[in-house]
């Protein structure tokens, strides 16, 4: 990183926010690729 | 906040109507239009996105690419809201109990507030004053809300 | 006669045990028609900035050839996935796809689609220094990127007809359309 200068508010918001989302969607399909494989599990054993 | 009224409302709406009555114009004006604008409006998201990452085009100014991809974004996203609350309207109370539905509407509305209030506004100024990791980050984020909001979506029709 | 061979060829893919499993499986045929879908954002995407660019509707400060040849390998990239997984879609159904109309008229599309692009592609060689930073393209490459628009929203609709057996062969159909589906005495 060479800028020395501190996010503006709206940098530091759009981190977080992006963080936030790639989090939550993190979370979320692995829950979603979970519950698949258990099902298929179910299905084929 | 009670939806359940709305969707039952929704369905019997002059709208609900139509697409449930005519499945050549849900089939041709709802969906064909709601796909061709997923065109535009992942190819918008995409263009801007892997500039960002420094994937494409790196010998063009992202902030040119930014700027018009957005004003394609904006078409797209006008087009694809009409045909989605068209579609939706038709089965709208079998979409009050989908799981993906939700989803699909949660993501979208992230992905719409994060586009116009965070993702525009920052990118409208000079990039250089910006840090490419955080560009990068926020290109991350775009493409994964818009693909998590198209997955979603096309399960819903899965289910 | 066509339709006969047609008809014989996917029987015979029908009845090969991949077709089956892709079909009757609990998840593949979904996960692979999703695929199929969203790429469009892929594939379609890249296409679209390439045209608008041509008509001069996006990014008409950048040089044409540029855009031409920048968003030419993403797109090629999602073109691949989607020629995989349409052949895959095919393949899981073959019997109900190619008796399909909507599936005929894309494939002439689709045809259609590639011959224009190879036009568009060589006229775009051969005059592109003389215009590249010009706001739109010459009237004939104009030409080119608004039927490829076209042809590839056709794409798209009667891709997503497919699935639609308004007008299959156990209907009731005129003569002249059950012989472009591809009907077959029995």
């Amino acid at each position: 990183m060479s800028d020395k200068k501190s996010l503006t508010l709206l940098q530091k918001i759009a981190a977080a926010s992006s963080f936030g989302i790639i989090v939550a969607g993190i979370v979320y399909w692995s829950i979603q690729v979970q519950s698949v494989m258990e099902l298929l599990e179910m299905a084929y054993g | 906040m009670e939806l359940l009224p709305f969707f039952e409302w929704a369905e019997t709406s002059f709208l609900g109507y139509i697409g449930k009555t005519y499945g050549g114009v849900y089939a041709t004006f709802g969906q064909s239009i709601h796909l061709m604008s997923l065109a535009v409006l992942g190819g918008s998201v995409l263009v801007t996105d892997l500039r960002l990452l420094g994937v494409i085009m790196r010998d063009v100014p992202s902030e040119v690419v930014a700027d018009q991809a957005h004003k394609w974004f904006r078409i797209a996203l006008g087009f694809i809201l009409a045909t989605g609350i068209f579609m939706a309207a038709a089965v709208a109370q079998r979409m009050y109990y989908n799981d993906f539905f939700w989803a699909k509407m949660s993501a979208l509305l992230v992905g719409i507030i994060f586009v116009f209030a965070i993702k525009r506004p920052l990118l409208k100024g000079n990039h250089a004053d910006i840090q490419p990791w955080l560009l990068k980050l926020v290109a991350v984020a775009s493409i994964l809300i818009w693909f998590s909001v198209a997955a979603t979506g096309r399960w819903i029709g899965f289910s | 006669m066509i339709n006969e061979l047609l008809m014989q060829f996917a029987e015979w893919l029908y009845a090969t045990g991949g077709s089956r499993s892709i079909e009757e499986s609990y998840y593949l045929y979904n996960w692979i028609e999703a695929t199929h879908v969203i790429t469009i954002m892929l594939c379609l995407g890249m296409l679209v900035f390439i045209d608008l660019r041509m008509l001069g509707l996006a990014m008409p400060g950048v040089s044409a050839v540029k855009i031409s040849e920048r968003l030419n390998i993403p797109m090629m990239i999602g073109f691949v996935i989607m020629f995989i997984t349409g052949l895959l879609l095919f393949y899981a159904k073959p019997t109900y796809t190619i008796q399909s109309i909507w599936f005929r008229v894309k494939m002439v599309m689709l045809l259609a689609a590639f011959v224009n692009a190879v036009i568009f592609h060589k006229r775009l060689k051969a005059s592109a220094s003389s215009w590249e930073y010009e706001p739109k393209a010459p009237r004939n490459l104009q030409i080119c990127a608004a039927l490829s628009l076209g042809l590839w929203a056709g794409v798209v609709m009667t891709g997503r007809l497919i699935a639609y057996d308004w007008f299959h062969c156990y209907r009731e159909l005129p003569a002249w359309l059950g012989a472009a589906a591809g009907c077959v005495a029995d």
